[in-house]
């Protein structure tokens, strides 16, 4: 396995986290053995591409539980917006964050913004310590070169998106989300498609995203926008 | 086909759900009314009634009752 001391999940957990990924040539007895090892952890979190999925049961029997499985698609091409659509969209904009706009981001993700990602799901995670690793994660983003982008609708600060170069001409589509008071109007499937076009206007020609399969909105949005599915990954965990 | 049944094959075909649940439902009561749910009902709702909805109409539009009274405002009585 590819292992990964997660230092930073130090700072975001308070927790002493390895993260892990199960590679081509690993065995039974090898994902055992460097389990065994871990003595100090708090917490484990092994992903396991698809073509590796022979190797879950050795998870479990380690007391490894499944958690969500991450798909990961590329946008090379948007679909087209109909007629209502573009009318719609019309009434959206997107522009980098102001230090205002960020504060009023994180302040949502502190009071519980996001529910669907393993960690919030997980009861021997808080709240808190679920939102500090968003906000973590945003932070990290940022440092890397992450824009994060406050999007209007009608002139009300409704969500935002964040976006990451990731190669010549390729950029990740990170995070987006509909503040609580805007949710059920519609938004989610506009964000998504801000964000991609976004990328698309400033010299992207190939746009990635990662969502997990317990957010199906999520899934359905981005298997409606994606021209192809790269990778998909089971994910398991363990509390130390 | 009368208004009211073609309202209700909207939300039948959209949705995918049975037409006794119709009454009650509402944006997120179901897995498939979502914002891209959303949007394909909105454009199913324009072309069975030739009708360009207002934005703020698309936003209020949050279930089958208040679908009826927003759609009342551009002359579609949907009372049988």
């Amino acid at each position: 396995m590819k292992l990964v001391h997660a230092v930073w999940e130090q700072r975001n957990l308070g927790l002493n986290v390895y993260e892990a990924e199960v590679a081509e040539d690993d065995t039974p007895g090898s994902i055992s053995a460097q389990l065994s090892e871990l003595t100090d952890a708090d917490y484990i979190c092994v992903k396991v591409p698809i073509p590796e999925a022979h190797l879950t049961p050795t998870l479990e029997e380690e007391g490894l539980r499944f958690r969500e499985m991450l798909s990961t698609v590329e946008v090379t091409k948007l679909p087209a917006l109909d007629s209502l659509q573009q009318r719609y969209a019309s009434a959206l904009k997107a522009a980098p964050a102001t230090d205002a706009e960020q504060v009023e981001t994180f302040r949502h993700i502190r009071n519980g913004l996001f529910s669907t990602d393993r960690y919030s799901l997980d009861a021997q995670f808080t709240a808190e310590q679920a939102a500090n690793r968003y906000c973590g994660w945003i932070g990290d983003e940022l440092d890397r070169g992450g824009v994060l982008h406050a999007i209007s609708f009608k002139g009300k600060f409704v969500g935002f998106f964040l976006v990451r170069e990731t190669g010549p001409k390729r950029y990740s589509s990170l995070l987006a989300a509909i503040f609580p008071a805007y949710q059920n109007m519609g938004l989610g499937y506009f964000i998504n498609h801000m964000a991609y076009a976004h990328c698309f206007s400033i010299g992207a020609t190939a746009v990635s995203t990662t969502y997990s399969s317990n957010n199906l909105s999520a899934a359905n949005i981005h298997c409606h926008l994606s021209t192809r599915l790269l990778s998909q990954v089971y994910v398991y965990t363990k509390h130390g | 086909m009368s208004n009211l049944s073609q309202y209700k094959s909207a939300f039948v075909d959209t949705f995918r759900v049975p037409e006794g649940d119709l009454a009650t439902l509402a944006y997120q009561s179901v897995e498939t009314w979502d914002s891209l749910g959303h949007m394909q009902l909105m454009t199913e709702l324009e072309e069975k009634f030739d009708v360009e909805l207002d934005i703020d109409d698309i936003v209020e539009f949050s279930s089958f009752v208040k679908g009826k009274e927003i759609l009342g405002k551009y002359g579609v009585a949907l009372d049988g």
